[in-house]
């Protein structure tokens, strides 16, 4: 029976999951499920102990328990044991059915017979078996999947025992060592019943392989019971084919078990280790909880008995067992309750549940403190208008316009800032609002909403924004005087100065230039750094900006000898760009200034710009010296210049390409640099382009 | 045209330059104040055409005299142009909501400065 196989092949390998654990139904699992089905059905149809049953039965009976040993064997270490002692189970039952057959043929059956030691032997690797899956799928103490499993099991019991098992036995006559083998036998599948809602009451990752399991040992419980119940009369034919049937059932579904998905990692410890409370759980124990009490009070009426004494000690036991889980369910919710309280409670984000109306659902510790509220300040309220009313100028904060609520009642998530919030005693705080839907079964059913106190991140900006502005002042001012007074002097308006004079000037009159570039190169990237410098982006021209970049360094470029060109837009041609026009031009002019500073005289420089996809590119091209590979990286770091002292030699602070880059970047864009020594470089800023509409 | 020229600025070189500037090269009737409240006493004998007045100063800052000069009903009309060093956008964003004519930044060149203020002023 190889098609049941699940041997290593590297196409099984190749279909296990990345975490080792197969789930893959093979094609010749359903072949043998199929095979199994016919010869259950064919056993049911075919006259008893004939020679096609026969063959069916015992063929069936021998292919699976080969295929189940062949299986078996291959089994890696962590689940062999439950594999094998199913295997123990297997052969001891298939013995067992054996030897009871060959006992009523040889017409020597009594009870209890040779057959019934077996049955009974066979229990303990059953009870093996589910205590190793046991112990895998529930590690630690799981005492509430314990308890409901006991209460479950007790109540199945107590039910099929009072009406089916114990009339037969009362009728059955039986007494001493007989009857206590014939109790031993419900008792034995009440154990094997409460281990089987034992391990389907766990959570984790449904196994098909041990749903099989559980559903082999369901059919052989069904015919233990129908076994027990038909002690008295005796077994008839029509009923003793069920038996056979249920038994080749189970023995099939069993190695169809150990070779579908799963049965690999069957008992494998990867489980999330709690117990998962279902409705379907809490409705089973409850019928459970239930049934066992109406049904001693039902009996109760018949006069004592020895089977009303144990459904009165199984109905106490159930109450006290409900009573137990109870208890620990409390326990679990109150833990709960204070471990989300105290989660709540340690962040410093006060945080406020809201319903759809905005009244507040709870609010944790950091909220009360800041509002200096106590929770029944809150809870019940609408929170606009308990921290939220006024606006910061102190005008009236209306409900129906507070985007807080409007985020609230659509179930959006957002985060709002600007926000002023209002303490219990009048005073304000700028607040920093995070919404987020509360959603329960996919219907909202309001928000948690998280606020944070900006009032130290807003002094702490204002203290950099005061910097910045005192350091400029004090900066500039002195610049103003030095380079105003210079330009005065050099402009000849209060006499001519002879050359010696005029060259200190010129000299003087640079140099306060670059110091002033100097200044605001640097307060430009601190502006940049701390996100102070906002763009405002409009739709404009880019072959525009290119000539106003050209016209404005006109002076320099005729100055240094070299042309400068700006590349004329082509008829029809149009690229527009959604730019801060005022920064860019800074880049193109930035750009322009580098490329005159670093070109021999009488060469030139020129813009291009060309339109690729999305983006338009503005190039500056010139002829000058060029950037080795290995330097070109370094341009448009800060301070980062081609060779020490160029800065000095060319006036440049080392900062404008970051500066430029940084601008070309918060516009959506970006700078690239080719470049080629001895030839020329071409830098090329790209920006998102404008299409009918808006921004492409 | 000449034009009447109040000049306010507490750092006495800047004032200095700008009132150069704008007298010898602009060739305007140009006085200077050190402080807010010097430039209110001389708003109190002399009307100009314009207040070119320092946003950064001790005392009374700019804007708090320009709040004097607006309440002053003598002089409540006369145009105020703000000369800054500030680069902070806040800070420009402010001044400008401010009812002023315009505002220039620092460092100027002191050549340009009355073309400047003439465009600013529509003169």
């Amino acid at each position: 029976m190889r098609l049941l196989g699940t041997r290593d092949t590297a196409d099984s390998t190749s279909r296990r999951r990345s975490d080792g654990f197969d789930s893959t139904w093979r094609p010749r699992w359903f072949v043998g499920l199929a095979v199994a089905t016919l010869c259950v059905v064919l056993v049911l149809v075919l006259p008893s102990e004939t020679f096609a049953w026969n063959a069916v039965y015992r063929g069936a009976t021998a292919v699976a328990l080969l295929a189940f040993v062949l299986i078996a064997l291959r089994m890696p270490r962590r689940v062999r044991g439950v594999w094998w002692s199913l295997l123990a189970f297997q052969v001891l039952t298939v013995v067992a059915d054996t030897v009871y057959d060959i006992e009523y043929i040889d017409q020597s059956t009594s009870f209890p017979g040779t057959a019934d030691v077996l049955f009974l032997l066979a229990y303990v690797p059953v009870l093996v078996a589910l205590g190793l899956l046991i112990r895998g799928l529930h590690p630690g103490r799981d005492r509430e999947a314990w308890i409901d499993s006991v209460i479950l099991s007790v109540a199945a019991a107590s039910i099929v025992g009072a009406f089916l098992i114990a009339p037969a036995l009362a009728d059955s006559g039986l007494t001493g060592l007989p009857l206590l083998v014939a109790i031993a036998y419900p008792f034995l599948d009440l154990l094997v019943l409460c281990c089987l809602v034992w391990l389907i009451a766990g959570g984790g990752r449904p196994n098909p392989a041990l749903m099989l399991l559980v559903l082999s040992f369901a059919l052989y419980l069904v015919g233990d019971v129908i076994r027990d119940t038909t002690l008295a009369d005796g077994i008839d034919e029509a009923t003793w084919g069920w038996l056979e049937a249920l038994h080749l059932a189970g023995l099939l579904m069993m190695a169809l078990a150990a070779a579908a998905p799963g049965a690999r990692w069957v008992s494998a410890n990867e489980q999330d280790g709690s117990s998962r409370i279902t409705r379907a759980r809490i409705l089973a124990m409850a019928v459970g909880v239930v049934t066992v009490p109406i049904l001693v009070a039902i009996r109760i009426t018949g006069g004592p008995s020895a089977v009303n004494a144990v459904l009165a000690i199984a109905a106490v036991m159930i109450i006290l067992l409900t009573i137990w889980r109870i208890a620990l369910l409390v326990r679990q919710v109150e833990n709960e309750r204070r471990i989300t309280e105290f989660v709540l409670d340690s962040t410093g984000d006060g945080i406020i549940g809201l319903d759809r109306d905005g009244l507040v659902a709870f609010a944790n510790l950091s909220a009360r403190r800041m509002l200096r509220c106590r929770e029944e300040d809150l809870v019940g309220q609408r929170f606009h208008d308990i921290a939220h009313h006024h606006h910061a100028d102190g005008t009236p904060f209306a409900w129906e316009d507070c985007p807080v609520d409007a985020l609230v009642m659509s179930g959006g998530v957002g985060t709002i800032q600007g926000q002023t919030y209002f303490r219990r005693d009048g005073s304000a705080f700028p607040v920093e609002i995070v919404v987020s839907p509360l959603m329960r079964d996919g219907v909202l059913t309001g928000s948690v909403t998280s606020f944070r106190d900006v009032s130290e991140r807003q002094a702490v900006a204002e203290v950099q924004r005061q910097f910045v502005s005192v350091v400029s002042h004090e900066l500039r001012t002195p610049l103003t005087s030095i380079k105003g007074s210079l330009q005065m002097l050099d402009s000849g308006l209060f006499g001519e100065v002879n050359s010696e004079q005029q060259e200190l000037l010129t000299m003087a009159v640079n140099n306060s230039d670059r110091l002033s570039h100097l200044v605001n190169d640097i307060l430009d990237l601190e502006r940049l750094d701390a996100g102070r410098m906002p763009l405002h982006p409009q739709p404009v021209s880019a072959y525009e900006l290119a000539e106003q970049a050209v016209s404005g360094i006109t002076g320099a470029a005729d100055a240094a000898g070299i042309s400068v060109t700006a590349q004329e837009a082509p008829p029809g041609a149009t690229a527009v760009v959604d730019v801060d026009a005022h920064r860019i031009l800074q880049v193109l002019t930035n750009l322009l200034g580098n490329a005159i500073k670093f070109s021999e005289r009488g060469s030139a420089v020129r813009t291009e710009v060309t339109t690729e996809g999305d983006m338009v590119r503005i190039c500056v091209i010139d002829e000058g010296r060029g950037i080795p590979a290995d330097q070109l990286a370094r341009v448009f770091e800060r301070f980062g210049q081609v060779e020490s002292g160029d800065a000095r030699r060319h006036d440049g602070s080392g900062l404008g390409l970051a500066i430029a880059r940084e601008i070309a970047v918060r516009s959506g864009g970006t700078i690239e640099v080719t470049s080629e020594v001895g030839v020329g470089s071409r830098f090329a800023v790209l920006l998102p382009s404008v299409r009918a509409g808006g921004v492409a | 045209m000449t034009k009447r020229i109040l000049v306010v600025d507490d750092d006495h070189d800047v004032r200095t330059l700008i009132a150069m500037s704008l007298s010898r090269v602009g060739g305007h009737d140009v006085r200077a104040a050190a402080s807010g409240s010097e430039c209110m006493a001389e708003l109190e004998q002399w009307v100009p055409d314009v207040v070119v007045l320092d946003v950064m100063m001790p005392g009374m800052d700019g804007p708090a005299t320009l709040a004097a000069i607006r309440a002053t009903p003598a002089v409540a009309e006369v145009p105020v142009v703000f000369l800054t060093a500030s680069v902070v956008e806040a800070d420009m964003e402010r001044l400008h909501s401010l009812p002023v004519s315009g505002v220039l930044g620092k460092p100027f060149d002191p050549m340009q400065l009355p073309t400047l203020l003439s465009e600013l002023l529509g003169w």
